[in-house]
């Protein structure tokens, strides 16, 4: 008969055994992103792999060397920013007056934007804008990412908005606060939490986010995603500067993540099912 | 300062009534009570006077202004939150001067009145603390200072101390009373605890079911009840209500007891009481507050009617004395409390006699449970 | 009002509109009003033209288009290449959702028992799913590369024989769904132990008294309980994966063959490759309408388990 602390010990050993396994699963290939694009040409490919090299920066360097590389960071964070910030900028007083006036159709229109596939938009966006003559532009991009930004942060500030009181804003009211203006003196200070995490996963989502910068982008307003989707097709055997663009574009979204964590799941999947 | 003068107002909600058809006026400086069991409609109708809802029908005018269509913050009116609703990103200073601050006040006048309700409520200490910091006395405290500081026509108070633990509760009481005295602002307070309700009231309104049960000054309802509902709800432990049959009408009503034993009752007719409503033989009950009663043995003289005692509960300075009734012990089903003195020495069970005090009876109609008349 | 600014942990599963009565003063619902406009014009005026055109021989640069009523759904119908999208969207589909739901399940349960560094592990269980898809395609592109990639290498250690892996007809469709797993099933994960950590305590405690084992706890108490987390969780891996594009087309665009040629990827390439747009968008309505129904469904299992 094993004693019940011994068996407590064994237990909580074999709980954080379990954990590094999946913890090195998840690594693992990240690592090995991380690790190519620090060898050289020559190295990278070699086979067997090698985990011991010379490491060697060479590879980032090409990538601002061969291409406009700094120029497609730009473009991305000129759309993730500003599709970001339009984003909230209207679903900051939808969630406001629908939660106020406890009405849900306009939250789900929203997520049924967010259901549906890009492919479905992308097709007459790609015709209509192209009509009106604004592929290749920035604001085709800001506008197309808006679409994934603004229900993600309207789902996001909805619960936000529901946990605050009623009569937080009722006496705003009775003391002649109302409108734009209790958006920003009473409602914004108090969902500021929730805020950061819709600005947080807005601006990773569209980041990330490749489709519609793959068909409506242009030339001049290629994103990084887009621009490294390319790499795929024409550097097939230059790993090095692949995976060092891999890794230059995995920043953004994993520093966000390492500053803030908290909020980011109930985020995610608060815009998804209506409870 | 202003009167309030609410008009034939009704509130629906699609078709669920709250307010059928609901008139009051409160005279300026008056401290009116709403008071009345939860879904009586008293913070609705509050709430409408606030602009918080809206108006079905009929007209809110304060000092003489129709104000349905203004925006709350055009009422001039105040308002202290049952949660206070502090704004918790603020401190106490920025909460005071807030609504002064929305409306442009000059900054000189904003700190006189903030400065002035802190030391009216003695809370300047805390000025530069945020709510969370707080107790819930002092959050009371900050969300009086709010309403104060705006100089309001009309101060709202939306069941304030209901959050608050009992001995605090008794000493915003009497803060509240004092402010009332300082300010002699009009003052609508809406609370379910009728012990408030008599402590601060000028007047109070006693809602039922959407509809003004009946309206007067504590003392009124305490001692005229209009029906059995404002008699059990005012007053702990409520009125008793003793089933009786009349025995001989109007002029010297006397009433059969539950024990069997007839009673005279000195009860003058209510005005506007038909002869039919206290004809022989009318179904009544009999209202006598527990302090009216007085347990003496079964057999002393001058005895009304006679019980068992139930249950002794004693309070300290006296005890109450629950007493069951009927015409024998095995029937005897009809509750009683009786507010004695301490050292009564009943035991419970055993067989007592009821004095009262008739001059202070009141008497309804068993059926629709208005008053007949009082002693 | 302390409430207000310590409050708990927004719930998962959510969408807080309740039961409040509706007409409250002063309306607000003007400050509504930007966002439904943007969503009419970015989203309903583009769901019209794709309705219209599937309902049409629309073809980028043709000069006429006419009405031709649901030709592109019969088309569709005899289109073995559309049946062929929806067999590889579905199977993906239930391949991936069983590893998620079964792997998440178990990683949650395990994250709840982790008491070292449980910052650090949630650090690293929350990276994968907001990475972008490109990179995570262009990383397992390099490491299962089929004659120079890591992946074979570890198989030879093994003394297995290499695979084609992405290259191979059959391999491509579960090693993508592995990709997926690998990247989407610490999101299961974190929605598990969120659930967890709201389901009551006392319960455990009362069936610990009455003696109940812990594997009878886990499939009578804590499975039950979990009910509407793990739907939760199954909606919203469900949207992701049926309509499965970014990490296919970056890897393999749907091939060898059409081995991983998805609905979405086929409607795709069908619509913007080919410039079929008509029929592209009779299929996309298809592979839309197929998501909304699934969601429908999944949204009233959700109201059936839930406690």
């Amino acid at each position: 008969m094993v004693s019940q602390s011994s068996s407590r010990r064994i237990a909580a050993v074999s709980t954080t055994l379990q954990v590094f396994a999946v913890a090195v699963v998840l690594l693992i290939p990240v690592i090995w992103m991380a690790l190519s694009s620090l060898k050289r040409p020559g190295e990278v490919t070699r086979y067997p792999p090698t985990v011991i090299f010379d490491p060697t920066l060479a590879n980032y360097a090409k990538l601002f060397a061969e291409v406009p590389f700094f120029e497609y960071g730009l473009n991305s964070l000129i759309v993730s920013v500003v599709s970001t910030l339009l984003g909230l900028a209207l679903a900051l007083p939808c969630a406001f007056a629908i939660s106020w006036h406890s009405v849900s159709w306009p939250a789900t229109i929203a997520l049924i934007t967010r259901m549906a596939p890009g492919t479905l938009f992308v097709l007459p966006w790609f015709v209509l804008f192209s009509n009106l003559g604004m592929t290749g532009g920035y604001w085709v991009l800001i506008l197309t990412h808006t679409v994934i930004t603004m229900p993600l942060a309207l789902w996001v500030l909805l619960p936000y908005f529901d946990a605050l009181p009623r009569s937080i804003f009722e006496s705003a009211f009775v003391d002649g606060c109302r409108g734009v203006k209790c958006l920003v003196h009473i409602a914004i200070p108090l969902v500021l939490p929730g805020l950061m995490v819709a600005i947080i996963l807005s601006f990773i989502a569209s980041w990330n986010y490749f489709l519609f910068a793959l068909v409506l982008g242009g030339i001049d307003t290629k994103t990084l995603i887009v621009a490294s989707f390319n790499f795929v097709g024409e550097g097939a055997t230059d790993w090095g500067r692949l995976m060092a663009a891999a890794v230059l574009i995995c920043l953004p979204p994993l520093v966000l993540i390492f500053i803030m964590q908290r909020g980011l799941i109930s985020g995610l999947s608060g815009g998804s099912v209506k409870g | 300062m202003a009167n309030v003068a609410i008009n034939s107002v009704v509130k629906r909600y699609g078709s669920h009534v709250i307010l059928p058809n609901l008139s009051l006026d409160i005279e300026d400086g008056e401290f009116c009570v709403l008071v009345g069991p939860s879904g009586c409609g008293k913070s609705t109708l509050l709430r409408m006077i606030a602009g918080l809802e809206s108006i079905s029908d009929g007209t809110v005018s304060i000092d003489g202004h129709v104000v349905n269509d203004r925006l709350p913050s055009d009422r001039d009116i105040a308002m202290v939150f049952q949660d206070y609703a502090l704004y918790p990103h603020m401190n106490v200073k920025n909460n005071l001067s807030f609504a002064m601050r929305m409306r442009g006040d000059p900054a000189a006048e904003i700190e006189k009145r903030v400065s002035y309700a802190a030391k009216v409520l003695q809370i300047e200490p805390l000025l530069e603390r945020k709510p969370k910091a707080l107790s819930g006395g002092q959050r009371q405290r900050v969300a009086m200072g709010r309403a104060i500081v705006r100089e309001p026509k009309v101060f709202l108070f939306d069941e304030p101390l209901s959050n608050l633990d009992a001995k605090l509760r008794v000493e915003m009481r009497a803060e509240i009373k004092r402010l009332h005295q300082r300010l002699s602002a009009t003052m609508i307070y809406v609370t379910h605890d009728q012990v408030e309700a008599m402590t601060l009231a000028d007047k109070i309104v006693v809602l039922r079911a959407g509809h003004i049960e009946q309206l007067g000054t504590p003392a009124e309802l305490y001692r005229y009840p209009a029906t059995t509902f404002v008699a059990s709800f005012i007053g702990s432990p409520a009125m008793n209500l003793i089933p009786a049959r009349l025995a001989q009408a109007i002029v010297g009503l006397k009433a059969i007891l539950p024990d069997g034993s007839q009673s005279a009752l000195p009860v003058l007719a209510r005005p506007g009481v038909k002869a039919e409503q206290a004809k022989a033989g009318t179904d009544v009950l009999v209202g006598l507050r527990p302090e009216d009663l007085e347990l003496v043995a079964a057999d002393a003289p001058d005895i009304w009617m006679t019980g068992w005692v139930d249950v002794v509960e004693p309070l300290g300075a006296e005890a109450l004395v629950l007493v069951k009734t009927g015409p024998e012990q095995a029937q005897a089903t009809i509750p009683l409390t009786v507010r004695s003195p301490n050292d009564c020495g009943f035991r419970p069970g055993e067989r007592v006699g009821l004095r009262i005090d008739a001059s202070k009876c009141a008497l309804f109609d068993a059926g629709d449970g208005q008053a007949i008349g009082y002693a | 009002m302390s409430a207000a600014v310590e409050r708990a942990p927004v719930s998962a599963a959510v969408a807080g509109t309740g039961s409040k009565p509706t007409q409250k003063p002063p309306q607000l619902m003007w400050m509504a009003a930007p966002s439904l406009i943007f969503v009419a014009l970015m989203v309903a005026v583009p769901l019209g033209y794709a309705i219209w055109f599937s309902l049409s021989d629309f073809r980028m640069g043709n000069a006429v288009t006419k009405f031709i009523g649901l030709s592109n759904y019969t088309r569709m119908v005899a289109d073995p290449l559309f049946w062929n999208g929806l067999k590889i969207t579905v199977l993906l589909y239930v391949l991936a959702i069983v590893l998620q739901l079964v792997l998440g399940l178990y990683l949650g349960l395990l994250m709840n028992r982790v008491t070292v560094l449980k910052q650090l592990v949630r650090t690293i269980l929350i990276s994968p799913f907001l990475m972008p898809p490109v990179v995570i395609g262009m990383m397992w592109i390099v490491i299962l590369d089929p004659s120079l990639g890591a992946a074979n290498y570890l198989l030879e250690l093994m003394h297995l024989p290499p695979s084609d892996w992405l290259a191979s007809t059959q391999l491509v469709l579960p090693v993508v769904a592995l990709i997926d797993t690998w990247q989407w099933t610490p999101f299961v994960a974190l929605l598990v132990l969120g659930g967890l950590q709201t389901l009551p305590t006392n319960v455990y405690e009362a069936a610990q008294i009455d003696g109940v084992s812990r594997g009878k706890i886990f499939l009578h108490i804590t499975l039950p309980l979990l009910g509407p987390t793990l739907v939760t969780a199954a909606i919203l891996r469900s949207v992701d994966l049926l309509r499965f594009f970014d990490l296919i087309y970056i890897t393999t665009q749907g091939g060898p063959g059409n081995a991983s040629r998805t609905l979405n990827i086929y409607s795709y390439q069908r619509g913007i490759e080919f410039l079929d747009m008509g029929y592209a968008s009779a299929m996309m309505l298809t592979l839309t309408t197929i998501i909304l129904g699934f969601v429908f469904v999944l949204t009233n299992l959700k109201k059936a388990v839930s406690w």
